[in-house]
């Protein structure tokens, strides 16, 4: 899978999961979270490599990590409506600028 | 947050639009809390121009919007929800600071309702506040209640806008993190609508199964309304002392029959007509009676032939075989959308309000005629082991053991119940709570009905039971005189409803014809053609002017049993603009299709009615030598 359709895999997943928490189905938002969080290690490693090999290439990697953190913390404090939140307006955000480069 | 006095701009449309909940919160003083939370109060977003509300609970901070974009939030929250269905009812629990009621008012039509749940006043006001709710107090299609200002608005609203013909359109919300916050109110909610779902339900099928019988008993009954009382009559005439008595026919009956008539003469007892046997056999004669029932097994009269002797309260459906019998006066209690149509009523501005059962039409009669004490004896709405009425019967109503559930009963242990059963305990929990009286259960056994004092049926003549009260008198004093006019204008309304069926029957057939033509132009062509078009504009026509016909609204009535289902079918839409149109056009068709028989059948009523009706004037008219 290349970059591009790596990224629009996590942003497809971003959007299922910001939808079932906004809707308060957060059962189901937590099952589909735990595909999310591998597919975007996965992204992240990519990323890395991605630009290593190719010098026209850069990203933004500390707000990256920072909207990572934050989306972490939320789920950590079961803040789901946060969570939601910094999915869709930060790390969503953050990966359409990153696939505009690529 | 820009200085504005949203508190101003929001009093001043509550008092032009929700008149009842501006009305309520004035009644609160200044310095109004609960105890539900610790505080509440708003910050911004981060992102948009906006603010959302927090509310620290036990300590815990719970916030009720997105921290970035709200009205976003409240977009994809709604997407949940299934729009496609017609008259939709929405019922929401938790306001919060509107911004989800105003996204679900997006997506309801002009006849649709928004019925909101507020269960803390705090944060009502904090939102009165700071937010501007101008837009949803506008909004007729919205109704907002506040636990501890105006509760007393779900209670009406929910019933009044939900009945079982809309039911398929009812979608049920609730505020992200309300059902965490109020857990309790939230549970009462959901069993509030579901108690109001249940009602609905045994209405339909009371609706259904009973809607030819009632109709015909109404047409048969009319001819005695002229000679009858009416409620009117008998309000405010008892004295404030006397309690009324209200005899059912449950089990515990058994225990303490022969106690009751050391109360006759001191209270006026009012016998549902199932527990006549049981007072007759016992030499009891009770004061009044009240029968409602369309179809009523005769054996509860003619086991005893003088209990037709008594003064009854009569529904105007009541069985016509019963009602004619009656030897005594008759108080007619209730009213009919046709009747009220053809200016046939006598009960204008009295309505009584029932649950369908003969002792709660009775609790509903004592309340208005004035009484402050009611006794309820034989009132058990439960099961006695196996037994549902008293002289050990057990009544063949096909209910099923699924069909039971446990309450409480008045000792505090549990006991099964049947869902009509349970719905009338509902009834009652409501009806005493608004009641201006006392309500004493001296049942003696059976569920324990919600705000009602418990005695023994001794303990409560004793207590309650202590003047004399001649209620025969009362009766003979109140009996009106003889209503010839009354007979002259029932006539002239049967003659012009003759009319009016073969009216109806002509429109029925065309508007069949139309249908049929509607639904095969539809399954032949993908598109609406010119035709169609002016077909559906005829039809529309034609359903307008059956509707304005005034014997449509008896014809509705007695082909229910045959529409009640599809009538709740066709409030459901598929979002496919051909598919719904192809199932109203089939679903109109079954309903004209039954029209044409029934006026037939209708007419068969009225004509030999109206045939007795004409030869006794003549005869009244012979014999008194004068015009009637």
């Amino acid at each position: 899978m290349n970059m591009k359709d790596q990224i629009r895999k996590v942003l497809g997943g971003i959007d299922g999961v910001v939808g079932l928490f906004y809707q308060q189905q957060e059962k189901e938002g937590y099952k589909e979270m735990q595909g999310l969080i591998e597919d975007v290690a996965n992204l992240m490693d990519g990323l890395y490599i991605y630009a290593k090999e190719e010098e026209y290439f850069n990203y933004d990697q500390v707000r990256l990590v920072e909207a990572l953190t934050e989306a972490m913390n939320a789920l950590e404090d079961k803040d789901t409506i946060l969570l939601a939140d910094i999915l869709q307006y930060e790390l969503s955000e953050q990966l359409k600028l990153i696939e505009q480069r690529i | 947050m820009t200085e504005v006095n949203y508190y101003e701009q929001n009093i001043q449309v509550m008092k032009r639009c929700k008149e009842y909940l501006y009305i309520q919160l004035q009644l609160i003083p200044n310095e109004y809390y609960t105890d539900l939370v610790d505080s509440v109060y708003s910050i911004e977003t981060r992102e948009e121009d906006n603010a959302l509300c927090v509310v620290t609970k036990d300590g815990e901070n719970h916030r009720l919007n997105s921290p970035f974009h709200p009205d976003q939030e409240a977009r994809r929250w709604v997407e949940q929800f299934d729009f496609h269905s017609v008259g939709k009812r929405f019922l929401l629990f938790g306001l919060g600071n509107g911004i989800f009621a105003k996204e679900i008012l997006k997506n309801l039509r002009e006849d649709e309702i928004l019925i909101v749940y507020e269960p803390c006043g705090d944060i009502f006001l904090h939102i009165l506040n700071n937010y501007d709710l101008t837009e949803l107090l506008e909004d007729q299609r919205v109704s907002i209640t506040v636990k501890g200002i105006n509760n007393d608005e779900f209670n009406e609203s929910l019933p009044y806008y939900i009945k079982y013909i809309n039911l398929v359109s009812q979608v049920v919300g609730i505020h992200p993190k309300y059902d965490q916050m109020f857990p309790y109110d939230c549970k009462w909610f959901y069993t509030f609508i579901m108690d109001n779902r249940l009602k609905a339900v045994v209405n339909k099928n009371t609706f259904k199964a009973l809607g030819q019988i009632r109709t015909t008993n109404l047409l048969k009954n009319l001819r005695y309304v002229g000679n009858a009382n009416c409620m009117n009559d008998y309000v405010g005439k008892f004295p404030k002392e006397i309690p009324a008595i209200i005899v059912s026919a449950g089990p515990s009956l058994n225990k303490n029959i022969e106690v009751l008539r050391q109360a006759k003469g001191k209270a006026v007892i009012f016998a549902v007509d199932s527990s006549l046997r049981m007072l007759y056999k016992h030499n009891i004669v009770p004061d009044f009676v009240v029968t409602i029932d369309a179809n009523k097994s005769p054996v509860h009269f003619e086991t005893y032939p003088e209990s037709y002797d008594s003064a009854y309260f009569c529904s105007i459906g009541a069985k016509n075989s019963i009602v004619s019998s009656i030897k005594g006066q008759r108080i007619i209690y209730d009213s009919d959308d046709y009747m009220e149509a053809v200016n046939l009523s006598k009960n204008e501005g009295i309505s009584v309000p029932t649950a369908g059962s003969v002792s709660t039409d009775a609790f509903s009669i004592c309340s208005i005629l004035g009484f402050k004490k009611i006794i309820l004896v034989g009132q058990d709405l439960a099961y006695d082991g196996i037994y549902t009425h008293a002289d050990n019967r057990i009544a063949n109503d096909n209910i099923g053991s699924d069909d039971q559930q446990e309450v409480e009963d008045v000792h505090g242990n549990m006991i099964k119940t049947r869902s009509d059963w349970y719905i009338f305990l509902q009834w009652y929990k409501d009806a005493v709570f608004k009641y201006q009286g006392e309500v004493i259960d001296a049942t003696e056994g059976g569920a324990k009905i919600e705000g009602t004092k418990i005695l023994t049926l001794q303990e409560a003549i004793e207590q309650y039971c202590t003047k004399e009260f001649d209620c025969a008198t009362l009766i003979d004093e109140l009996k009106p005189t003889s209503d010839d006019l009354y007979l002259k204008k029932l006539c002239k309304e049967y003659k012009e409803a003759l009319c009016e069926l073969d009216v109806l029957k002509e429109k029925a057939e065309r508007a069949i014809e139309l249908c049929n033509s509607l639904i095969r132009e539809n399954e032949t062509y993908s598109t609406e053609s010119y035709k169609s078009k002016q077909m559906t504009k005829e039809l529309l026509k034609l359903n307008k002017e059956i509707n304005n016909l005034k014997v449509n609204i008896l014809i509705n009535n007695y082909i229910a049993e045959n529409i009640a289902d599809g009538m709740m079918d066709m409030f459901y839409l598929s979002g496919n603009k051909k598919d719904d149109k192809l199932l109203v056009y089939k679903k109109s068709l079954i309903i004209y299709e039954k029209i044409p028989s029934a006026t037939v059948q209708v007419k068969g009523i009225i004509k030999p009615i109206l045939e007795e009706l004409e030869e006794q004037l003549e005869r009244e008219k012979a014999t008194s030598g004068r015009e009637v």
